[in-house]
């Protein structure tokens, strides 16, 4: 494993960020979290079902469901992205860590779903690929229908990987993850060589000077 | 793309029952057609039917059926409705004594059987029984049939000396008086009236021949003009495959001489199978009247249907094979589709190396967001 980054070298966010607003230790729940009770047994039933239907056909895999009302200041990708890396499933066997499993997020009340992947599957599912996903699932979340939509989700996304899995064997170098980040800071300081000094005062032509002008920033030639 | 895959397969269930229904009602539709469609058998074959059955019946169905017809028939009442199970009776049966009246011309054949009682059609025709026409009477020195061979001069002038003012020129008396004039009222009826082929059919006896001096063209140039069609046929009685045809210069302008050529051939084969000289002639005339309105009327009813086709027209067959390899090519497809889906083996990913990266031990934050309207909660 390549060592860690620990923010981004661009806004400088972290999982400190979404630590501070949800917690920073580790969160015990169930593949599937009914937050606000909008499921009844039987649709929690049959969304178990799904998931044993999902962890069976892919057992490097597990999904969880997160369905209810956000905090106020997250969102559904940054809920998952916190989520993913806080939840500790009781039940959950070794040979499937959170690097190898998938969060979806759903807020009724928002009306907004959030697919969120581990490292693991980033290199098969990028963002691409999530959002098909979840299209997927548009009709039937637009109709409150939320048990038919993680159906549809969970089959677009089972026909997805499997369809990635074919190329990957064919292709495995197509599939390959990202080269990992340059350690240095950034903005990477420039090597720009020895400065350039400035040079000496001539008799001005000129009253204005303009003649400095255009000097500066010249490198001077070595040799 | 993503919307045509994810309504591929919901597309193809609708495709596939559609076929499935139309499958059921296309061949119904074809039957449904084919019972409405006129038979192309002759109408009348009872009279044929009538001579030969009572030769084999047994004598106690003789018996049985002399007691039928001597049972008085049963008085009709008009204010006593008949159920409807009993409405549905038959046909009176054809009797052997009212037949013998019609073939001695003592009956009028229009009202053989009685099938109307007094009180229904109070207005019954007289009967009206005149002489014959001198065509039909005896004649040449009071021979009725010309000998077998080649026809003398006289029968040969009353063939062709000028052209007969009716389509059916049987002079020989081949067939029976009643029989010659509901020929000759089919044969103008079906060859000529409703096709427009201005046809003459010239009935010989068996084994005659025409005179050796005949000179057909002359006489087709005589009897028909240039621009209609027309057909003159020689046709010897009980040896159909003597029949000749002769179309005229009209007809062979307007068709090609194959399919003219095809008509007669078929005319000639569906006579031969036919037993009876009389149902023989029936079945020639009935063939030529079909064809050639086949031939005349290429866009009519009868036109699409062809000897030994199944009797469905072509579209019909075309989307009938349409259909079937959409049944066939769907279910495939979902099949394919689900089990690319859905395979019953565990499906391994090959382990990818990765960065971590934000600080997060498990997850960068690769994610996708759905926004919908918020609405009230469904069940399902």
């Amino acid at each position: 494993m390549a060592p860690a980054e620990e923010s981004c070298r661009r806004c400088g966010y972290s999982l400190e960020v979404p630590d501070a607003q949800l917690g920073h230790g580790a969160v015990s729940v169930e593949r599937l979290t009914d937050a606000d009770g909008i499921f009844t047994q039987a649709e929690r039933l049959s969304i178990r079902a799904v998931q044993q239907e999902f962890e069976r056909r892919f057992p490097q895999l597990f999904l969880m469901v997160f369905a209810g009302a956000l905090p106020a200041p997250a969102s559904p990708r940054q809920f998952g992205f916190w989520l993913l890396n806080h939840a500790a499933i009781p039940d959950m066997d070794v040979l499937r860590p959170n690097e190898c499993g998938l969060v979806l997020v759903v807020d009724p009340e928002a009306g907004a779903a959030g697919l969120t992947v581990g490292y693991f599957l980033e290199s098969y599912l990028g963002q691409d690929e999530l959002g098909g996903v979840l299209e997927a699932g548009r009709k039937a979340f637009a109709q409150g229908r939320y048990v038919t939509a993680v159906r549809e989700v969970t089959r677009s996304l089972t026909r997805r990987l499997i369809q990635r899995t074919r190329e990957a064997a064919r292709d495995p170098a197509a599939f390959a993850p990202p080269a990992p980040p340059d350690a240095r800071p950034f903005p990477a300081v420039k090597q720009l060589g020895e400065p350039v000094p400035l040079p000496k005062p001539a008799p001005a032509t000129k009253p204005d000077g303009g003649g400095l002008v255009g000097n500066l920033g010249r490198r001077r030639d070595k040799g | 793309m993503k919307s045509v895959q994810a309504n591929h397969r919901s597309l193809l269930v609708p495709l596939a029952r559609i076929g499935m229904w139309f499958l059921i009602l296309v061949p119904l539709m074809a039957v449904a057609q084919e019972t409405s469609r006129p038979s192309e058998d002759p109408p009348v074959q009872s009279a044929t039917g009538s001579e030969t059955a009572p030769a084999a019946a047994s004598p106690e169905e003789q018996r049985t059926k002399s007691e039928k017809d001597e049972e008085l028939p049963q008085e009709f009442e008009p204010d006593r409705l008949i159920p409807f199970q009993q409405s549905q009776v038959e046909l009176p049966r054809w009797q052997e004594r009212e037949r013998s009246e019609i073939l001695n011309r003592l009956r009028p054949a229009n009202q053989g059987g009685g099938l109307f009682p007094p009180q229904i059609w109070p207005m019954q025709p007289t009967p009206g029984l005149e002489p014959l026409s001198p065509d039909y009477g005896h004649s040449m020195n009071g021979q009725e049939t010309a000998p077998a061979g080649v026809l003398s001069p006289e029968w040969a002038a009353v063939y062709f000396e000028k052209h007969p003012d009716q389509a059916f020129l049987d002079p020989q008396h081949l067939l029976d008086g009643p029989e010659a004039v509901e020929m000759e009222s089919r044969v103008r009826r079906w060859l000529n009236g409703d096709i427009h082929f201005r046809t003459t059919l010239l009935v010989f006896g068996p084994g005659q021949k025409l005179p050796a001096g005949l000179d057909i063209d002359t006489l087709m140039r005589r009897w028909f003009e240039n621009t209609s069609p027309g057909l003159l046929v020689f046709y010897y009685f009980q040896e159909p495959d003597r029949t000749q045809a002769v179309f005229s210069a009209g007809a062979a302008r307007r068709f090609p001489v194959e399919q003219l050529d095809a008509v007669m051939t078929d005319c000639i084969r569906d006579a031969r199978r036919t037993e009876g000289g009389t149902a023989q002639l029936q079945r020639f005339c009935y063939k030529a009247a079909v064809r050639l309105h086949q031939l005349a009327f290429p866009g009519s009813l009868g036109s699409g249907r062809r000897e030994g086709s199944s009797g469905i027209p072509a579209w019909q067959c075309l989307l009938l094979v349409g259909v079937m390899a959409v049944m066939v090519a769907g279910p495939w497809l979902l099949f394919r589709r689900r089990r690319v889906a859905t395979p019953h083996s565990p499906v391994f990913l090959p382990m990818q190396d990765f960065h971590p990266r934000l600080g997060a031990p498990h997850c960068g934050g690769c994610s996708a967001v759905l926004t919908f309207p918020p609405v009230r909660r469904k069940s399902g």
